[in-house]
Formats: C-alpha cells, structure tokens, sequence
C-alpha cells in the first residue's frame, strides 16, 4: 500500500492523539456528516460537482444563505469561529434597536418609538413597550404609509414570523441541530417573512425620502397606542415568538 | 511475580476504537459518498471510545484511591 506524504502526515499525526481528542475529532467528523446529508438532500447536484470535501461546509452555507434562508455574513465566512457544525447558526435579520444609542436608529424606527411614547433608557426602551391597536392603526393608515402596520409590527417584533420576531440573545440559546426538517422549517418561514418585509420596507423608504412624514407616523401610532389597564395582563406580551423551530 | 501485574501483563492489547477509526479516516482520502457511509461505524467507534475512556477514568480513579501496601519484593537497586 502506497501513502502519499499528505496521508502519511495525517496518519503520524494522528498516531499522537489521545483517545479523548480521537473521540472529539470524530464528533466532529459526525457533524460534518449530518450537514453533508443535508447538503445532499437540498442541493444534490452542487454536492457532485464538490471538488474537495474541505469547502463542503462553506459551498454549503453559501447554498443555504442564497436558496434556502439568510445567514449573516460573518458566519458565511469565519464559519468556524462559530460553532456551525453543531448546530443552525440562525441570522434574525431584524434590528434589536433597543440595544443602539437613538441617534442611529432609522428615521422611521425613532418615529414609532417615539409615537409608543418610548424614551430612550426607561424601562420603555428595554422592552416594556405599550401594546398598539393595529387594527384601527390599518384604517388610519393609507396612501404611501398603507403598510405601516406591517412596519410598526416589525419594529416591535411582533409580526408573528420568528425570523422577523426573534431577538438575538434569546435565540442564541435556541439553536437547532442542523437536520432536513429543521432546515426545510426555517426555509418556509422565511418565505412568509419576505412579503413582511417587502411591505415594511416599503414605509421604511418612504419616510427615509419623506422626512416631514416621520411625524404624521409618530402621532398615528400616538392615536393607537392601548393604555394599559391597571393591574391588567397586557394583550400582545405573550405573542413574542422566542424559539425559531 | 504478583497476581495483580500477571493479569496486566496478560490482559489483552487494545487501542481505543475511537483512536483505530480516526487512524482509519486520516489514512484515506475519504470521498463525501464514502463518508456518509461510514456514518454507523464512525458513531458506533465514537461511543465505545467514549465508554472506554469512562472505563480507563474510573480505573485511574480507583488506583489513585486504594490504600498504600508494602511490597513483599525489594526491587533491585535498594
């Protein structure tokens, strides 16, 4: 049996593990796998056309970021800083503007915090929003801002998609283990969350080139904002989203 | 010689079955449909290295709590 001197560097190197870095090294190995049968599964044709198994991993997070759903693009290229073999390295793609100093959020963002009543660092700020009236919010709305209750709905996170509604610490502790279903899940769901997106976009934009428009979204929210009742449950609280699969 | 360091010299030579798989890897250039599937050995290598080293603990664990005892054999030198 001929070696060539790449497989007998790995085989010497190997002769010098202990039997706990062996086991590691094959959990690892296993991950791989479970990611391999999913690339198989999804994109069958690209998996034949791999050239070499070392950029399995990154042709695969490329496939899953431009057909399947985002991953942020640190993970698509320091992936192995990040744990990626082990489970989904999910991408919320909504900003947690609370954690941002006011002055950089989007000119429409300030105006519906703004509208909410919310001053930057109260207990407002960090999460005890109001609830909103987004029924009467729609028949208030028309013209350029007909989709504002989608926008205000997306900065609150409270859309009802998890990839708009979920906030990044808490889904860093919900990671799944990669798997079809998983994988096939979270594709669906982020299919539902392009038309959201697309709609509040569209507000966000226009209030972007429309600056005077920021107050006319500011009191409209203002004018739906539910006063809380006292020692009332608030309506919306529990309709944050916080596991994605 | 001793009972005990008779039965050691003739218990069997093993290699952690994790240690002989990941040799086994290293040593090929292993294609994607080769690798997937060698995936029940690669889990089942993985979970007997992972007892056997239980094992090994818990016999290190053992010795290094047995009590001291004086042996009957002077070694040579002393």
């Amino acid at each position: 049996m001929s070696l060539s001197a790449e497989q007998a560097v790995n085989c010497l190197q190997s002769l010098t593990l202990t039997p706990m870095a062996a086991v590691d090294s094959l959990e690892a190995t296993l991950s791989s796998i479970t990611i391999l049968g999913v690339f198989e599964h999804f994109f069958p044709r690209d998996l034949k056309r791999l050239k070499s198994l070392e950029t399995a991993i990154p042709v695969f997070l490329q496939l899953v970021n431009a057909r399947l759903f985002p991953l942020h693009a640190y993970i698509l290229y320091e992936w192995q800083e990040y744990g990626v073999l082990e489970q989904i390295p999910l991408s919320p793609i909504n900003d947690d503007w609370w954690e941002l100093e006011r002055e950089d959020l989007h000119l429409f963002t300030r105006a519906v915090i703004d509208g909410a009543g919310i001053a930057e660092n109260s207990d407002l700020w960090n999460g005890d929003w109001p609830s909103i009236n987004y029924k009467k919010l729609a028949q208030l709305s028309g013209g350029p801002l007909k989709n504002l209750p989608d926008a205000v709905r997306v900065v609150f996170h409270r859309t009802g998609n998890a990839w708009l509604d979920a906030v990044e610490e808490e889904i860093t502790a919900s990671y799944d283990p990669w798997s079809i279903e998983a994988c096939e899940n979270l594709a669906d769901m982020w299919r539902h969350a392009k038309p959201i997106l697309d709609r509040s976009g569209q507000v966000y934009r226009y209030v972007y080139d429309h600056p005077a428009a920021a107050l006319k979204v500011s009191r409209l929210v203002a004018s739906c904002v539910i006063k809380p009742k006292k020692n009332g449950a608030d309506p919306e609280a529990a309709t944050l989203v916080r596991v994605l699969v | 010689m001793s009972q005990i360091l008779k039965s050691l010299i003739d218990a069997p030579e093993s290699i952690n079955p994790a240690l002989v798989m990941h040799q086994r890897i290293a040593s090929q250039n292993l294609g994607v449909a080769e690798l997937l599937s060698l995936k029940p050995e690669i889990e089942r290598a993985a979970k007997a290295g992972q007892e056997e080293l239980r094992e090994v603990s818990r016999a290190i664990r053992t010795l290094i709590d047995c009590d001291a005892v004086p042996s009957d054999v002077v070694p040579e030198g002393f």
